[in-house]
């Protein structure tokens, strides 16, 4: 993401609000996470920006810092370049607007997080587990995550081949 | 009963009137791996067809966390069996570029011709497979045929024929010998009158260019809305390559198209027209193969890193076309040796998204064809 | 077959069977005996064909195919036949068992009754029915009653998709096939199987397919829904494996299971012989009069190979297509048969009868435009010779300095 394109969207949103940071190797702007949709919606439509291809959604989980970021990889075939968005959720009540509303493809990656690392997604059509069965107990990815030792009476580890 | 009995299962499906459940697979010849649709027909016209997916999810993003940079290689192998070299391509591009590593010219080349390769070679399976789907059993072993041979040169240049592993971090692991050199350029010699082959036996055959052309259309919009990526992406008629996009590695040396849809034989987007720009690609892939086995640079294959790479922090996103479209890596370091967090982005995944959409109104055949065009590979769905 | 049983007795007991108090015990033997004969010549040849068909397909696909079994792996359809009886017979559970058990009997007795009417030679059929044709669709009708039964009484949803889809082609491809036929009544005035064949001749241009364009035409559509009878690829949609993961058959094991191919397998001398009776002039020799045919059993004996010899012609051609052909799909399979077949057959009808007029057989005009059309009909076979020698070349000298190996062997020394 240049320069050129934060500034679009900081007119729009405020410098306050989008926090540009270029100390990692791909330059990211920090939104802050009831803002998330719109700017999303923003930053596809805008003529000048286009970034209309959603390249993916992750979730990184900072056990000290009691959040978890979401990380949106978004990809502009006009400025060929990639922009990456980041926002900040609480670990302890995980909540986002959704942006299925604008990338279709979103949804899926936000049901994937939801199911790894337990992040509610608001307004989101169909939120339940995609990789997990419905009934596993406890989000993987998440720094702090015990498996249980025992699902529906299997054992879910086992001794070390010897 | 039956309604308490499918209620654990994950998408929920209700019956109407005179509707169906089917339930296709796990365990279906042509589910390319271990999918799960939950159909509701009515008769043979689909009205609503779920992905159940899950099955083969291993966790590699948690094995990644646990596992040293170094070692990680093998596991990227078994994101998708299919092409196994992009994923390593992807992943030691990831942390290459994390910690700041350069490639020795020789040793990008040497990526650039087994990843075109192996491009190949998943093209062979897709579309191979796909002739298998409608019916057609011949095409798909001749292509298993001409498959063998990549795998015989696989074999010779990195020792495995389907999980690779041969990318290491700062290079390749072995130099291509010039016995392998020629195979290559036999293969390729063989290979391209056998395309024109193919398609006389089936491309151009008229009951495959109709049950393929017309069905199962993903517009312009939809495409880049359920982001597409890859051939399904280019079938659409959308220009969307990485190579080009964000060049990475050698490939902006080379010269090659980016074949898309035109709408060969039906309607933009249909089935026909991705199955046919993987037919194109492959030829690019050889012209791209023969390049770089020409302008071979000489010189180290690898860049000496340290036993223990510890990367400080920091993180990037890079991504590679794969030959199932963008596969991308998000890569957190912590001054570990080990990453913080490592987020896969696969192509198939995005394109079982929009099967829901687009299976409405299919038939069940046209389902089949329809994952069979989209090229799913089940492990690179869950990983 | 009944002077047959009259000869047979004069010949072993030296008395005329009219005088005989043991007639009806006779006949009733020799009843017997025939249909051993047919059953014993259809399970072999079903067998067989599963190999031949096996190993065609490997050579199409450039393998080898099965080959341990015996020389040239010519016994490996015994070997699968004995494998299969050996297999547990399963019966699912909450399948209807009775229908589930009985389904097989009627896809093969609906197969194998067929026989009987089918011509083997000059005189050598089972019952010369002056009803023969007839009589062979009535009876093979019978084997989608099997199939329907088979499906639903499963339980399965895939079965039972197979099932009626199976439902939907046969009953929709009886209508082109019956029709497709009519013109070669309507040239013979019989439904008899000997009397088709004695009323053509032994070269092409005395057979019925080079009579006019419309018995032409009636011929592809005959062919084309044989195929599609039979269950036979571009037309499998019933077992289509990659989308009903077997089809009607999903559910069945082990022997049960073994009738569902063998009557397929069967059906294919079915269709080679119907199609060669009715349009390729069947047993008939060339230069060989019927009169001459009759006083000779060498004569009939070659009539034997020689039909023989024509459906092989048929059933590898059926083969062939099945390796080569991709499936249509369900809705495009009755659009076929409504939109073009069956119109083209009642239009052929009547074309025929109108030309039965305008050209009769023995005129001169008549068999001028027949020696035309076998001109073309062997131009046909040419282009198609041809077509496969060119495909064949084109890829043999690639494969061989690819791989090293010849791409061919010649069938005695095969790898």
């Amino acid at each position: 993401m240049t320069y050129k394109g934060y500034d679009i969207l900081a007119l729009r949103f405020g410098k306050d609000t989008i926090i540009y940071c270029d100390k990692t190797l791909n330059p990211y702007i920090e939104v802050s996470s009831d803002q998330i949709q719109e700017v999303c919606i923003y930053i596809r439509y805008h003529p000048e920006l286009k970034f209309s291809f959603f390249f993916s959604l992750s979730g990184v989980d900072y056990p000290e810092k009691n959040r978890i970021t979401l990380v949106y990889h978004l990809f502009s075939m006009k400025l060929k370049t990639l922009c990456v968005l980041k926002a900040s959720v609480n670990r302890n009540h995980p909540e986002l607007e959704s942006i299925e509303s604008v990338w279709k493809t979103a949804g899926w990656f936000e049901r994937e997080i939801h199911d790894l690392l337990g992040v509610n997604f608001i307004r989101h059509s169909n939120m339940k587990r995609l990789l997990l069965p419905d009934d596993w107990v406890g989000y993987p990815l998440r720094k702090d995550y015990k498996e249980p030792l025992l699902y529906h009476d299997m054992e879910t580890s086992r001794d070390k081949p010897s | 009963m039956l309604k308490n009995q499918l209620s654990h299962l994950k998408p929920q499906a209700t019956p109407f009137m005179e509707e169906m459940i089917l339930n296709m697979g796990p365990q279906h010849p042509s589910t390319h791996g271990v999918l799960n649709f939950l159909i509701i027909t009515d008769g043979e016209v689909i009205h609503q067809a779920l992905p159940n997916v899950g099955y083969l999810h291993r966790g590699i993003e948690k094995l990644a966390e646990q596992t040293p940079y170094t070692t990680f290689i093998p596991f990227t192998d078994r994101i998708d069996y299919l092409s196994a070299m992009f994923a390593n391509h992807v992943y030691v591009m990831a942390v290459e570029t994390l910690a700041n590593i350069e490639v020795p010219e020789r040793g990008e080349y040497l990526r650039v011709i087994a990843c075109e390769l192996n491009r190949i070679a998943s093209h062979l399976i897709s579309t191979g497979a796909l002739a298998l789907d409608i019916g057609a059993s011949t095409p798909f072993v001749h292509w298993i045929r001409e498959r063998e041979c990549i795998n015989d040169i696989m074999e010779a240049l990195c020792g495995a024929r389907l999980t690779y592993s041969y990318m290491r971090v700062g290079g390749v692991s072995r130099d291509i010998s010039q016995n392998i050199k020629d195979a290559v350029l036999k293969f390729l010699d063989h290979f391209e009158p056998i395309i024109d082959e193919y398609n006389r036996l089936i491309s151009f055959n008229g009951i495959f260019i109709k049950r393929l052309a017309n069905v199962a259309i993903i517009s312009q919009v939809d495409a880049v809305n359920f982001g597409l990526v890859g051939p399904n992406l280019r079938g659409s008629g959308i220009e969307m390559d990485i190579r080009r996009a964000i060049p990475y590695g050698v490939y902006d040396r080379f010269d090659f198209k980016i074949p898309i849809g035109l709408g060969f034989q039906g309607t933009l987007g249909d089935s026909y027209d991705r199955y046919f720009v993987r037919i194109l690609e492959m030829k690019e892939s050889c012209s791209i193969v023969r390049q770089a086995l020409e302008t071979l640079p000489p010189g180290d294959i690898r860049t000496k890193i340290k036993r223990n790479l510890k990367i400080r922090e920091n993180e990037c996103y890079t991504c590679v076309e794969s030959a199932r479209g963008e596969m991308g890596i998000y890569l957190v370091s912590d001054g570990s040796d080990r990453p913080y967090r490592l987020k896969i982005k696969t192509g198939s995944f995005t394109a079982m998204s929009i099967v829901e959409k687009i299976s409405q109104g299919l038939m069940v055949a046209d389902l089949i064809a329809l994952i069979g065009s989209l090229d799913v590979v089940a492990p690179e769905i869950d990983r | 077959m009944k002077n047959y049983a009259d000869q047979l007795f004069r010949f072993l007991f030296q008395a005329p069977v009219e005088t005989s108090s043991y007639a009806l015990i006779w006949y009733g033997l020799f009843i017997f005996l025939v249909a051993g004969a047919l059953l014993f010549f259809a399970a072999n040849f079903a067998g067989i064909t599963s190999f031949v068909e096996r190993r065609i397909a490997a050579r199409i696909q450039s393998r080898i195919g099965p080959n341990v079994v015996g020389p040239q792996g010519i016994l490996q359809w015994v070997a699968d036949g004995i494998k299969l009886l050996l297999k547990e017979d399963l019966i699912p559970d909450r399948a209807d068992r009775f229908l589930f058990r009985t389904a097989p009997y009627f896809v093969f007795s609906g197969l194998f009754t067929a026989f009987v009417a089918l011509p083997f030679g000059f005189g050598i059929v089972a019952a010369d029915l002056n009803i023969g044709i007839y009589y062979i669709f009535a009876v093979t009708s019978l084997v989608v009653v099997g199939i329907i039964m088979g499906g639903w009484s499963s339980n399965s949803k895939w079965a039972m998709f197979g099932a009626l889809r199976s439902a939907a082609q046969i009953i929709s491809y009886e209508i082109p096939t019956a029709l497709s036929l009519i013109p070669v009544i309507l040239l013979t005035g019989s439904l008899s199987t000997q009397d088709i064949i004695k009323s053509q001749g032994g070269m092409p241009w005395n057979w019925n397919i080079f009579h006019s364009p419309f018995t032409l035409a009636c011929f592809i559509i005959f062919f084309i829904s044989a195929l599609a009878e039979g269950n036979r690829i571009p037309f499998d949609l019933p077992e289509a494996e990659s989308e009903l993961v077997s089809g009607y058959n999903t559910e069945y094991s082990g022997f049960r299971f073994l009738v569902f191919p063998m009557a397929e397998w069967a059906n294919l001398w079915v269709i080679g012989a119907m199609v060669s009776l009715t349009y390729l002039g069947g047993w008939q020799i060339p230069f060989v009069s019927i009169e001459t045919l009759s006083g000779s059993p060498w004569l009939i004996l070659l009539s034997v190979a020689v039909f023989a010899g024509k459906t092989s012609l048929v059933v590898f051609f059926i083969i062939q297509i099945r390796w080569t052909l991709p499936r249509v799909r369900v809705d495009q399979m009755t659009l076929v048969c409504w939109t073009y077949l069956a119109p083209v057959c009642l239009a052929s009808i009547i074309g025929t009868m109108i030309w039965m007029l305008v050209f009769p057989w023995e005129s001169m005009a008549g068999f001028v435009i027949r020696v035309i059309m076998s001109g073309i009909g062997a131009g046909a076979v040419i282009f198609y010779i041809m077509r496969i020698r060119y495909n064949y070349l084109s890829g043999k000298a690639a494969y061989e300095k690819m791989k090293g190996i010849p791409l061919w062997y010649p069938f005695w020394r095969l790898p």
